[in-house]
């Protein structure tokens, strides 16, 4: 068993690995990307605005954060598995399936990850300044003209932090994706599936253990380009929180 | 105040270590998947009569190899195949004196409860035209329903247009349970899983001949200090005649020592 | 020329707003302790916060009405604001902040260009910098022009040049009058500065508490009873009428006349002919029983008694010499001289204490 993943040292990867780099970083992207927008949108409410149902708000999207990550998995399951209530709707009016697809895959680590975004946002979003968003009213802004000019810019150091955070959850999500679309290689067989699917099989420790080299690495990676980053960004807004 | 906390946690942790202290008047046993339901009703039964505790650990064949592998404390080994057992034999964790082959089973191809199809198990059938969605069955590289899963349908000739639509779950019972609530179209488990859930229906049985004979081999392990002396007692139980009525019952073949 | 009509009630815990007010003046100072309303006031002008009740009428165009149910949104009154914080937007650069609020206006409402605005405040040389790297002074010259390029209706200035100091103040208060002169735009200048208000208009609103108390010309505002507690803290409460006649730059003083007195203030920038204001605080003004003449102090202006107050602890005698002054002295120096009513006397006032102010 798995005699191709032990004729390999620890620094070269056998297709089945590289298969699952690929997927979990195609996954990752896809996640960042679909929670981009709802993020800063969410965001925006629970920082600017009151209304009623507010802290229901703020629960919901927290409830992935604090709940084990099998239970939204399972009632992902329960909604858009192939008889989940919306799951079959979506089948018969456009023929969609996304139970043990990728895209099942990505829907599991947006709804992991989109806790992590609505906090880094909404903390950067409320960091900006409200009276220099009420200036821009006086020169003439209308309120989503304000949001793209004035709020965003200087929240995006904050907003990036947040998509990074949501791109290294998304490459570490696993129990509500095993839950909700399997482990199937290729398809939902992500890096920390993978590295799962490993240590359940005797002999599979090397490979686990180049795969997990490979998700440290990656994380690193990935908080260390976002640091930079953020840094640059701040640089460049010149903000100064009351530095004077 | 802390140090009325400090001493709390430490007693509790004391009385805690203390229960998992007596190791000697009960028998663990690691048995695949597919015995969930049989081996927790002998095991009731045995400690009824004998009043020795029976802990069960069950997963599949492949899983369980590891987690011996590992140390973790098992007497006795129940794998659903032989693959896995001789693994543990070739690096000497199992009284091999001890080693028995204890049941048979056939493997069966399912479908969830109202939505069987025509299936003919010959090598032209059209297999992946007869049914619409996934296929759900053991990890097809370890477990051992999903090898002779695949050994069936390389045999048939289904396996190149089949196999990307194959769900492979971490043993047999998570694929029962996809077929159960309909995420699958189809599943390929062992006869006696299909016997025990009243949500799936068997389409057909996989003729013997399309893979390895289910073998389910049974041995007492060595693990790193001496056997457990409870061990033989719980296993003569196994291959008791009162024992083999209850595996029939369920839809094992005994086989014969 | 804007024509205001104002009558809003605004209530916050531990706060009421309830101000009455109408003007048609190009530029009107409003003017008022801290806490008084007047930044409160400009927000619900300006659209930022709703009243709870109330109107406010521009140029005849109803920009709040509750009963009617208006409330035009800020961005659509093209009021125009300053704020004590020059609100600059901090990752866009001098000429970004400038053109912000002018990139949304339509071309015909567009009154002035970059260009005019940009020399009319003199800050070519800053259009490449951001807002980090100017001083306090710069930057709110950056924000008036980019106030102004949205050609506002009406220019809310909320105490503009708190924030400065003294020197800096001198030296942006000329752009203000020159904005004030070259722009015509109307103006509504919020200050608890009496000097920096009345160096750009003499018309006066006074707020205390929430309420408008006074309002109108300057002077007849000082004079007016409801304001009079606040004229005394601003030491306006010898507020007299005068005509510069003469003006001596190098021995630094200037002759006025005021009725039948020719009294000797400090030189300023006033030209001859200028009908001008002259205070000087009550506590500034001695009196004798006689002409002083070994003393520096050359106004020495005769006149009678005609009462003798104590308000606050304070003894205020009033004295006619023609028109009233108030000199403000100790109860033991009016027992010493044996001042009462109808005594002659001369109130004696240094040219030092004397501050004089442009009348339009």
């Amino acid at each position: 068993m798995l005699a191709e993943e032990n004729r390999l040292d620890l620094f070269s990867f056998t297709s089945a690995e590289i298969a699952a780099l690929l997927l979990s970083l195609k996954v990752a992207c896809w996640c960042t990307l679909v929670i981009a927008i709802p993020g800063v949108a969410i965001a925006w409410l629970l920082a600017r605005k009151d209304f009623l149902g507010k802290t229901l708000l703020d629960s919901l999207v927290h409830l992935p954060l604090v709940l084990p990550p099998v239970v939204p998995g399972f009632i992902l399951l329960l909604l858009l598995g192939n008889q989940g209530f919306l799951g079959k709707w979506l089948h018969a009016l456009f023929g969609i399936t996304v139970a043990f697809t990728w895209v099942g895959a990505v829907i599991a680590s947006a709804l992991m990850a989109l806790p992590l975004m609505v906090r880094s946002t909404r903390l950067a979003i409320s960091l900006v300044d409200v009276r220099l968003e009420d200036a821009a009213k006086t020169l003439g802004a209308q309120p989503f003209w304000i949001f793209l000019t004035i709020t965003l810019p200087l929240a995006f150091p904050g907003i990036l932090t947040g998509l990074i955070l949501a791109f290294s959850r998304s490459l570490g999500e696993f129990g509500a994706t095993i839950t909700f679309v399997g482990n199937i290689e290729g398809e939902t067989r992500t890096l920390p599936l993978a590295i799962y699917t490993y240590t359940q099989i005797p002999g599979g420790d090397l490979p686990a253990m180049r795969l997990v080299t490979l998700s440290i690495l990656i994380a690193l990676a990935a908080l260390y380009c976002g640091d930079l980053l953020e840094r640059k960004m701040q640089k460049r807004l010149g903000v100064d929180h009351g530095r004077d | 105040m802390f140090k009325n906390i400090s001493i709390g946690i430490s007693s509790f942790l004391l009385v805690s270590m203390s229960l998992f202290a007596h190791a000697d008047d009960k028998v663990t046993v690691f048995a695949a998947a597919s015995l969930t339901n049989v081996i927790t009703e002998l095991g009731a039964q045995y400690e009824k009569e004998r009043s020795v505790k029976v802990v069960n650990s069950f997963a599949a064949s492949s899983a369980l190899a590891k987690q011996i592998e590992n140390g973790a404390p098992a007497d006795v080994f129940i794998s659903a195949d032989s693959k896995w057992m001789n693994y543990l034999q070739d690096k000497n964790l199992i009284d091999v004196s001890s080693r028995i082959n204890l049941l048979g089973n056939r493997l069966v191809l399912i479908a969830p409860k109202g939505r069987s199809f025509k299936v003919d198990f010959k090598k032209n059938f059209d297999f992946a035209k007869s049914f619409d969605g996934k296929l759900c069955t053991g990890d097809i590289d370890a477990v051992p329903v999903g090898i002779y899963a695949k050994q069936s349908f390389n045999n048939l000739g289904w396996w190149d247009d089949i196999k990307t639509r194959i769900v492979g779950s971490q043993d047999v019972r998570a694929a029962l349970a996809f077929v159960e609530r309909g995420e699958c179209s189809a599943g390929v488990v062992y006869e006696t899983d299909a016997k025990v859930s009243d949500k799936v229906e068997i389409v057909g049985v996989f003729p013997d001949d399309t893979h390895d004979a289910i073998v389910y081999p049974l041995a007492i392990l060595t693990k790193t200090s001496a056997i457990n002396p409870l061990a033989q007692t719980f296993v003569n139980y196994l291959a008791s005649p009162k024992a083999a009525e209850i595996f029939s019952k369920y839809g094992f073949t005994v086989l014969s020592k | 020329m804007a024509v205001i009509d104002i009558d809003l009630k605004f209530e916050r815990p531990a706060f009421k707003l309830n101000v009455k007010f109408s003007s048609d003046h190009l530029a009107t100072g409003l003017f008022g302790p801290s806490g008084s309303g007047k930044s409160t006031l400009l927000s619900l002008l300006a659209g930022l916060i709703r009243p709870q009740n109330g109107h406010f009428v521009l140029d005849g165009i109803p920009l709040i009405d509750c009963a009617q149910g208006i409330h035009v949104p800020a961005h659509q009154r093209r009021i125009g604001m300053v704020f004590q914080e020059s609100r600059l937007f901090p990752h866009l650069s001098v000429q970004a902040n400038l053109a912000y609020g002018l990139k949304l206006l339509a071309e015909k409402n567009q009154q002035f260009t970059m260009q005019k605005i940009v020399d009319l405040l003199e800050i070519g040389d800053l259009l490449a910098q951001k807002p980090d790297q100017l001083s306090g002074g710069q930057k709110q010259r950056v924000a008036l022009g980019r106030a102004l390029l949205t050609s506002p209706r009406l220019l809310l200035l909320d105490e503009p040049l708190a924030a400065l100091d003294m020197r800096l103040r001198d030296q942006i208060l000329p752009f203000l009058r020159r904005v004030k002169e070259e722009t015509k735009i109307p103006m509504l200048y919020v200050s608890h500065s009496i000097d920096e208000t009345l160096f750009l208009t003499q018309q006066l609103a006074i707020i205390e508490a929430g309420e408008i108390v006074a309002s109108g010309d300057f002077h007849a505002v000082m004079h007016d009873r409801h304001a009079l507690g606040l004229a005394l803290s601003l030491g306006l409460d010898n507020l007299l009428h005068a005509t510069l006649i003469e003006s001596h730059a190098l021995l630094g003083y200037g002759l006025a006349r005021c009725g039948k007195h020719m009294l000797v203030i400090p030189h300023g920038s006033h030209k001859l002919g200028d009908e001008i204001a002259i205070a000087f605080s009550s506590s500034n003004v001695a009196l004798s029983t006689q002409r002083l003449h070994h003393v520096t102090i050359q106004n020495q202006l005769q006149g009678m008694v005609t009462s003798i107050d104590i308000i606050d602890y304070r003894t205020l005698v009033s004295i006619d010499v023609g028109f009233k002054l108030i000199a403000e002295v100790s109860a033991k120096s009016i027992e010493a001289l044996g001042l009462a009513v109808g005594s002659e006397l001369y109130c004696l006032v240094k040219t030092q204490a004397i501050r004089s102010y442009a009348l339009s």
